[in-house]
């Protein structure tokens, strides 16, 4: 969680991919799939500790 | 972001707290003073319990209390219900005020009173520019929390003054890594490698299922992939050792070369150590041409004794007169033979063969075999005489070895001398860190050579693998069905590459960024000028402390310059990570000096100008030191006072 966040990462992914577009396209997308991801097993979670810790 | 108010009910032994931060002076300094066991830990608690549900900071002992105030739980009767509520109200950057509040219920059980948890409330209350309040609640609430500090860094805002100093010695590089991934995202890029791994050691299990002889490649080429690895994380490991033995070795001669009375010795020994490396290199050399000379001349060596045995022979002929020959042995031979002389002609009466028989029996040698020695003597000469010129230059090769002997061994004499004269000073420190480096310096000869096979096996590796790959995609080129898998893997090889590329990247990124900022904050804070000249964070996440002579001497600082080093590094994670958030620090000074404290009592004012600081005290710790340089500057001073029975706790404000 540095100043600049997640937005280096990915610009740094674009950058370490940049002669093959189609590998640049596929990172990205699987940065967003794992990002989103996270905040959903984190929703989910939440859900199923709630559900059993009453 | 700062800590306006903290509201404490029925909390351990916070019956009803309520106190305030407030900030009216240039510093932003808040001490706090109880003695041990009055409820400093706890109120670090609190403050981890509302935000985050838990208490990271309690004794086992006081884990085994109920979290409700235990003379609410005695007034209590069966049945009761009663509520335990930490309050903390923020200020943000825009003034606005957000409250987390977290609520346990209990209800009370049984003759013995056993409080038994029920519902676990956390909330959210924020107010907006027009003074309306909003609540948040469940997982938003939560996700509040982690703006104003995230708890996987959460450490570094409320902590033990205790760990400060053992920060270094207990978690090491692996605690900085973490926090280094922690700061830069790390782990989603850590999470697609290992994904995308998977994949790819998926399609090529699949395209070995196409071909046996496929399968058997991609099964040497990921056994030499990982045994690459493997190798890998030894060289890393070596290195470790060997840079970590050399600080030592540096740190144990700098500390011996400032006893006055071992100073010469350490300089000498010094001197003559560079001198040893220098005689035993030159040997070696010498050695080296001695074995190649040797092997050289070994042909004609060997040949020596019979050169020699020719010569006394050929010597031997030349004194009978047979060499050079004076009769043809042959021609008296065909005379006799034919009875006819092939010289004159005439045939030969009994005497005359009587007289050639004579003279043949006189000759020994046929012409063919003196002509033989004749010739062979000038050559058999010329390499008499460069076998003597071989002893010679053998023998001043071995005397120059002989030369280097006895100087390495008089080198050594006078080392052991001084090593004997160092171990013989009566102080004990002075034993234990020469036999240390003695010990130190014998493992990192060993280190070094395991490190150079190790490198020379990793090279080999590495052909060996790019080898294999090689003949891998060859094999798929050779299966049609395999052409789209082919593609696939190479495709995930590129995808592979990148994000190793941009996870180093990040990752030196902040590890640089934390490195400055550290190094920016420590000598600014530092009370020291001359001593250090930097901090520097290596490639295995070990910090170092860089004397200014040049070696790594965190393992040898003061408690307090160590305690700083771990100031500075939370406070760089403080302004990297872009969470301004208050520190509070629970026995900031219990390790340091008195020698020191009012060097730490500076560092809090410096800090305070643009942080708020929260100080938990025990009146010990409060010395004059600190009181001195702090009490016209805190914003205020509260005292943890306890009931006449013990049994809860509050808080006074003294000024």
């Amino acid at each position: 969680m540095t100043n600049s966040g997640p937005e280096e990462i990915l610009s740094r992914l674009r950058e370490n991919s940049k002669d093959d577009e189609n590998v640049s396209k596929f990172l990205v997308e699987i940065f967003n799939e794992e990002f989103v991801g996270i905040m959903q097993w984190k929703k989910s979670y939440h859900k199923i500790l709630k559900k059993y810790s009453k | 972001m700062r800590i306006e108010r903290l509201l404490v009910k029925n909390y351990r032994q916070y019956k009803n707290l309520d106190i305030s931060f407030k900030n009216s002076k240039a510093n932003d300094l808040h001490i706090v003073i109880g003695k041990n066991g009055m409820g400093k830990t706890t109120l670090l608690n609190a403050i981890n319990w509302c935000l985050y549900d838990e208490e990271p900071h309690s004794a086992e002992s006081s884990q085994k209390l109920p979290l409700l105030n235990i003379n609410s739980i005695d007034k209590s009767n069966i049945h009761d219900k009663h509520e335990v509520s930490v309050e903390l109200w923020v200020s943000t950057h825009d003034g606005l005020i957000v409250t987390f509040k977290r609520t346990q219920l209990f209800k009370i059980h049984g003759e013995k009173k056993l409080p038994i948890p029920q519902s676990n409330e956390f909330k959210v209350y924020r107010s907006d520019e027009n003074g309306n309040t909003n609540t948040i609640e469940g997982y938003d609430a939560e996700r509040w929390a982690e703006t104003f500090v995230p708890s996987a860094i959460r450490e570094f805002f409320f902590f033990d003054g205790e760990r400060l100093d053992n920060y270094f010695k207990d978690v090491k590089s692996q605690n900085v890594k973490n926090q280094i991934f922690i700061l830069s995202h790390i782990h989603i890029l850590e999470s697609m490698e290992k994904r995308v791994e998977q994949i790819f050691k998926e399609l090529r299990r699949d395209a070995g299922k196409l071909n046996p002889e496929i399968d058997k490649k991609r099964e040497q080429l990921e056994f030499k992939q990982e045994k690459l690895k493997k190798t890998g994380i030894k060289i890393k490991e070596i290195k470790k050792q060997i840079q970590l033995a050399d600080d030592l070795i540096k740190d144990y001669e700098n500390k011996l070369k400032d006893l006055p009375d071992a100073a010469k010795l350490e300089k000498d020994r010094q001197s003559l150590k560079l001198r040893r490396d220098k005689i035993t290199s030159l040997k070696n050399d010498k050695e080296k041409e001695r074995r190649s000379y040797l092997l050289d001349q070994s042909r004609k060596v060997l040949l020596w004794p019979a050169i020699k045995k020719s010569l006394e022979i050929i010597d031997e002929k030349k004194k009978n007169r047979e060499i050079p020959p004076t009769i043809d042995k042959g021609l008296l031979e065909r005379i006799i033979e034919k009875e006819n002389c092939d010289v004159c002609g005439r045939h030969l009466d009994p005497e005359s063969k009587n007289r050639v028989e004579k003279l043949l029996d006189t000759v020994k040698l046929s012409s063919k075999v003196v002509g033989l020695l004749h010739s062979m003597e000038n050559p058999l000469i010329n390499s008499q005489e460069k076998l003597e010129s071989f002893r010679s230059k053998r023998k001043e090769i071995q005397k120059q070895i002989k030369l280097y002997n006895d100087d390495l061994q008089d080198i050594s004499s006078e080392i052991s001398e001084i090593d004997q004269k160092l171990s013989g000073y009566d102080v004990k420190n002075i034993k234990t860190w020469h036999k240390d480096r003695l010990l130190l310096e014998e493992q990192n000869k060993d280190n070094r050579i395991s490190l150079g096979s190790a490198n020379e096996q990793k090279k080999n590796l590495e052909l060996e693998v790019k080898q294999l790959k090689d003949e891998y995609t060859k094999s798929l080129g050779k299966e049609n069905k395999a052409i789209e898998l082919k593609n696939q893997l190479e495709f995930c090889e590129k995808a592979l590459k990148s994000i190793k590329m941009t996870k180093k990247d990040i990752m030196n990124e902040t590890k640089t960024k934390i490195e400055s900022e550290t190094k920016d904050i420590f000598f600014d804070l530092l009370w020291k000028t001359e001593t250090f000249k930097d901090v520097k964070i290596d490639e295995n996440y070990n910090i170092n402390l860089i004397h200014s002579k040049g070696y790594n001497c965190l393992g040898s600082v003061s408690a307090a310059e160590r305690e700083l080093l771990a100031l500075s590094f939370t406070l760089a994670l403080h302004r990297i990570s872009g969470f301004d958030s208050p520190i509070l620090i629970d026995t900031p000074v219990a390790r340091v000096s008195d020698d020191h404290r009012e060097n730490f009592a500076n560092i809090f004012l410096d800090v305070s100008k643009n942080k708020q600081i929260i100080l938990l005290f025990t009146p010990a710790e409060y010395s004059e030191e600190i009181s001195d340089n702090l009490e016209d500057k805190i914003n205020a001073k509260y005292e943890i006072n306890l009931l006449a029975d013990e049994s809860e706790a509050n808080i006074e404000v003294l000024t």
